[in-house]
């Protein structure tokens, strides 16, 4: 069950989406439930979210989409990382461990400044 | 990118219809997937469709916000689209264009000569005919002048009179309000330099016409306009800001002017200007014209009042009524003036000038008949020049189109729709026409600065005339539309493009067709091209038969300048002669004068704008007999010499002055209208009436005098030596003199800075005004006739330029179309000089064709410049042929290359092609 408390960090959702697209081909249900399955289910995410999210991400070309079949033969709209899309994970990636880093340092600093 | 386009095509096209059942499915997809999960995990159907709601939140927003982004997707990926294609497609014409290097000189010339010619003619039409006048609601103002007909001398237009003006006022229901103003200058003294500043002498209500608001203070009211009121004074915005940078203290300081002190009691607001009606002033401008000082009339509405007409009255016409009610209306109070003002207007004096009341709306009275037909009409000529060069290039078009139909039609049967057609083609026209454009408008930039040069000073505003927005947006408009008609046209001829691909498009009677079609925009180009040059050799003679005539006086080599002694030293007669006895001197004393005089007002500047009645001594005038009414100047002694007009008899030399003689000098015009086939020399005249006692003796004849305007018939004057006799401001006034003075041989504007030097020395007070040359007076006298010349020489140049390059190119085409016949011909044995003579033929006929149109076409139009020409009649026949002449020596002249091409023809070659 979704953790209350862990809503999602305005921005992070963009980078969660290109991290799992980051994998390979994944429609949204897909993309939703990796984050569910690897976050043990600790982030409450409103789902339909993920939708504006992601046209959003293709509008930008850092992924683009098809439709295709899945395993169950349904027919479902595959987003897959485009090379813009990747460099922008890579780009991502990196900025959001500066900033958690930097977010660390400050609250793992021993006793007060003067 | 290829594979992306690729993906593109392939996939169904993106419509917002297609976008809005995608997301659908899509959020299907995902709802019904999350179901199934949930009831996988044990729970009912209706309890997974809750939970799954729950946490998909709202699912309508979320869908409208994906829409909405697709959207604004589609659109730029279309705009992207859209310009990456035009980009490509420039790129493309512009090599394609540069391929044939012909044809694309040819057009742009075609269209920027087209386009800098409209432009140019556009601008002048713009800042001298077009603008409104600077006032609120302008169309309600009116000038109200009176015509009449001066027996001898022909129409005129004279102002309105005091009584007038109080009738009018009173009676007039179709006037909200009139105001009557007289402009002058005066001489600001005080403890600065003495200058020169335009006056308004003005009733307080031309300020509620006008709708004028004070900047400071107040304007002229009614109670500052009565005979008992203060001296007060409205400063103009400008001349504040000038004189007294701006003070924001004005109010209630004293102006000290030659006519004594001001209170100033407000200051215009910035701009406010007064008209000046056609007949006042020899500058109409619809911007009016500007005044430093603005007094208050003070007439007293109980009189006496005098029949003058020194006026210049503006009205204000009341909601709901014309200027033809006005007219009406005051014509019926005109005649009414003899019974209200019975001391002033007789009934005689009412019937013998034709007296009555003019009312116009006051944009025309400013502009006058002329000039705004004369402009309209280059306008037309030159937009005519334009459309038809605009329609001989996309004839060229056409014929390139053609010569590429093959390529087009295999595009267009490998998937390029209209829409990538029409991209190519305008991306084609759009490049030809941006060339164009940008040359056509430096064109019309030199253009313009060359009609500037010109400096006609009495063209309303044209000094202000530049190339400004307006002209701008006007040529890049012509650019604009020309680019998409050129480039969508084509796409109208698309149903051929099948045909294409199956014959070979060689049909000949198409290209016949075309030929004619090419033919026809050539001959009608000729044919304007012949009524511009006929128009422009029209004013060309009428200004050679201006410069012939002579009028009595020699201008070169003459400096003229006025001088304006301020009342408050030269008051008296005796001050002002002494003053300038003294001057007078000095300058003689100066090494290279010749001659040294002054009149009341120079020929071309003042002659006919009013008049005196004279009276002659010995027999009174008849019942029928017209009373003249004539230029009366004051001439001091050595006028005549200065201006090296010649009187039998004497001259009135400062002897007469001294001895006060009262010795006239009258012109042969006027003695011939009151002695016919006397010597009028002995005789005596005055201006005071058949029964005064006062004659003055006529002892010198101007045999020969055209002093108003070359153009007008010789002038009737009485020159009045400079006895102290005032008869009225105009004639009596030694203090504002235009003195002549003529160089021996050298340079008259030379003079100047010594005569300014002695000046200051005498008196610094007396301010130097207006030094010019009378040679630039007698060509400004001239100036709209020039003016309206170098207008149409413009548009007469660029239409004969256009009609070359069209004849050029409909001629090259026929030998181009001809080569195998020209081939066939050549090899039978014709000589090169047959052939050449033929395509010279051609280029004759058209050119044959094109004069005869034209002629037909001057005789009809150039009618409308009647009142520019003088002694030239619009149909004259030696510049009608003259103009037949030159049109069809340029024409054969532009077959002579395509000519000298044919006659190099290979005919093996040929034949073979």
């Amino acid at each position: 069950m979704p953790d209350p408390e862990l809503e999602l960090l305005r921005g992070t959702f963009d980078l969660l989406i290109l991290k799992t697209l980051g994998w390979g081909p994944q429609h949204g249900l897909g993309v939703l439930r990796w984050i569910e399955q690897v976050t043990e289910n600790r982030l409450q995410i409103e789902e339909g979210a993920l939708y504006p999210a992601l046209h959003r991400l293709e509008h930008r070309g850092w992924v683009d989409a098809t439709w295709r079949l899945t395993e169950n033969n349904r027919k479902a709209k595959f987003y897959r990382l485009t090379p813009l899309g990747r460099r922008q994970l890579t780009a991502e990636v990196s900025r959001w461990q500066r900033y958690t880093e930097a977010v660390g340092m400050v609250l793992s600093a021993q006793g007060g400044a003067a | 990118m290829k594979q992306d386009r690729l993906r593109r095509l392939l996939r169904l096209p993106a419509t917002s219809g297609r976008m809005a059942s995608d997301v659908d499915a899509e959020f299907r997809f995902h709802l019904e997937g999350r179901i199934e999960q949930f009831m996988a995990h044990g729970m009912t159907r209706d309890e997974a469709l809750a939970e799954v709601q729950r946490r998909f939140g709202d699912a309508a927003a979320y869908k409208r916000d994906a829409l909405t982004i697709d959207e604004a997707g589609l659109r730029q990926m279309r705009t992207m689209e859209w310009l990456s294609a035009l980009r490509r497609e420039t790129v493309r014409s512009v090599r394609t264009l540069s391929r044939t290097p012909s044809f694309s000189v040819i057009a742009v010339l075609t269209l920027a000569l087209g386009i800098g010619a409209s432009t140019a003619i556009f601008t002048v039409l713009d800042s001298v005919v077009l603008r409104p006048l600077p006032y609120s609601q302008p169309e309600e103002l009116v000038a109200v002048l009176h015509p009449a007909t001066v027996p001898g001398s022909g129409e005129r237009k004279w102002g309105v009179s005091p009584g007038g003006y109080f009738h009018f006022r009173k009676n007039s229901q179709t006037l909200a309000n009139l105001g009557i103003y007289q402009v002058g200058g005066t001489v600001v003294t005080g403890d600065r330099e003495a200058e020169v500043v335009d006056l308004a002498v003005v009733t307080s209500t031309i300020f509620d016409v006008l709708r004028a608001r004070p900047a400071l203070g107040r304007l002229v009211t009614a109670d500052d306009d009565r005979p008992d009121s203060a001296r007060a004074v409205v400063l103009g915005y400008a001349y504040w800001q000038r004189r007294f940078g701006g003070d924001p203290e004005i109010l209630g300081r004293r102006v000290e002017t030659s006519d004594g002190a001001y209170e100033v009691i407000g200051v215009t607001e910035p701009g406010l200007t007064l008209p000046i009606p056609g007949p006042f002033s020899a500058a109409a401008s619809l911007n009016g014209v500007d005044m430093d000082l603005w007094i208050p009339m003070k007439l007293d509405p109980a009189g006496p009042f005098w029949n003058n007409h020194p006026y210049v009255g503006v009205g204000r016409l009341r909601p709901g009524h014309t200027a033809d009610d006005a007219q009406r209306e005051l014509a019926t109070l005109t005649a009414q003036l003899p019974d209200v003002v019975p001391n002033a207007y007789t009934a005689g004096f009412m019937k013998q000038y034709n007296f009555r009341a003019g009312v116009t709306p006051l944009r025309e009275e400013v502009l006058g008949p002329t000039l705004p037909r004369t402009l309209w009409m280059l306008f037309a000529a030159v937009l005519l020049v334009m459309s038809i060069a605009a329609a001989n290039v996309a004839n060229l078009f056409l014929v390139r189109f053609e010569a590429r139909r093959r390529e087009v039609a295999v595009r267009t049967a490998l998937g390029a729709d209209r829409r990538h057609l029409a991209v190519h083609y305008i991306a084609e026209s759009l490049a030809l026409c941006t060339v164009a454009c940008v040359l056509g408008m430096v064109l019309s930039w030199a253009a313009l600065r060359g009609v500037i040069a010109l400096a006609p000073a009495d063209i309303p505003r044209l000094s202000s005339v530049a190339l400004g927005p307006w002209a701008i947006a006007f040529a890049i408009g012509v650019a604009a539309l020309v680019a998409l008609v050129f480039g969508v046209m084509p796409l109208f001829r698309r149903d051929e493009t099948t045909l294409t691909m199956r014959d070979e498009g060689r049909s000949s009677t198409a290209s016949r067709g075309r030929r004619r079609v090419r033919s026809t925009l050539v001959v009608s180009q000729l044919a304007t091209a012949l009524v511009l040059l006929a128009a422009a050799g029209l004013l060309l003679r009428s200004f050679g038969r201006l410069r012939e005539v002579r009028p009595g006086f020699d201008t070169s080599h003459v400096l003229a300048f006025n001088l304006a002694l301020p009342f408050s030293e030269y008051d008296t007669r005796e001050e002002a002669l002494a003053f300038h006895r003294v001057l007078e001197e000095r300058i003689r004393a100066l090494p290279g004068v010749a001659d040294v005089g002054s009149v009341s007002y120079a020929p071309f500047e003042g002659f006919g704008t009013g008049c005196t009645t004279v009276w002659r001594a010995d027999a009174p005038y008849a019942p029928g007999e017209s009373t003249p009414c004539v230029s009366t100047p004051t001439a001091m002694p050595g006028f005549f010499e200065s201006l090296r007009i010649s009187v039998r008899g004497r001259i009135p030399t400062w002897r007469d002055v001294d001895d006060r003689t009262q010795a006239v000098v009258v012109t042969a015009a006027l003695a011939e209208r009151l002695w016919p086939g006397q010597d009028p020399i002995g005789r005596g005249i005055n201006s005071n009436g058949a029964d005064s006692k006062e004659w003055y003796q006529i002892v010198g004849v101007v045999p020969e005098l055209r002093a108003e305007a070359l153009d007008r018939p010789p002038t009737e004057a009485v020159f009045y030596a400079p006895t102290g006799f005032r008869i009225n401001q105009r004639t009596g006034n030694l203090n504002d003199l235009t003195w002549t003075v003529r160089t021996s041989g050298s340079s008259a504007s030379g003079l100047a800075p010594a005569i300014r030097g002695i000046l200051a020395e005498l008196n610094p007070r007396v301010p130097f005004v207006e030094p010019r040359t009378m040679d630039q007076v007698k060509s400004r006298s001239m100036a709209r006739t020039s003016f309206v010349m170098v207008l149409l020489g413009i548009a007469a140049a660029v239409a004969l330029s256009l009609s070359i390059v069209g004849t050029y190119g409909v001629v090259s085409y026929i030998v181009s179309q001809r080569r195998a016949e020209i081939g066939i011909r050549l090899a039978l044995g014709a000589t090169r000089q047959s052939v050449s003579r033929m395509v010279m033929t051609d280029s004759l006929r058209l050119g044959l064709t094109g004069a005869a149109l034209g002629m037909l076409g001057a005789f009809v139009v150039n009618r409308t410049l009647v009142a520019l020409l003088f002694e030239v009649s619009p149909t004259d026949p030696w510049v009608l042929a003259l103009a037949a002449v030159v049109l069809i020596a340029f024409a054969t002249l532009a077959a002579l290359l395509p000519a000298r091409r044919a006659a190099g023809t290979d005919p093996v070659e040929a034949l073979r092609g």
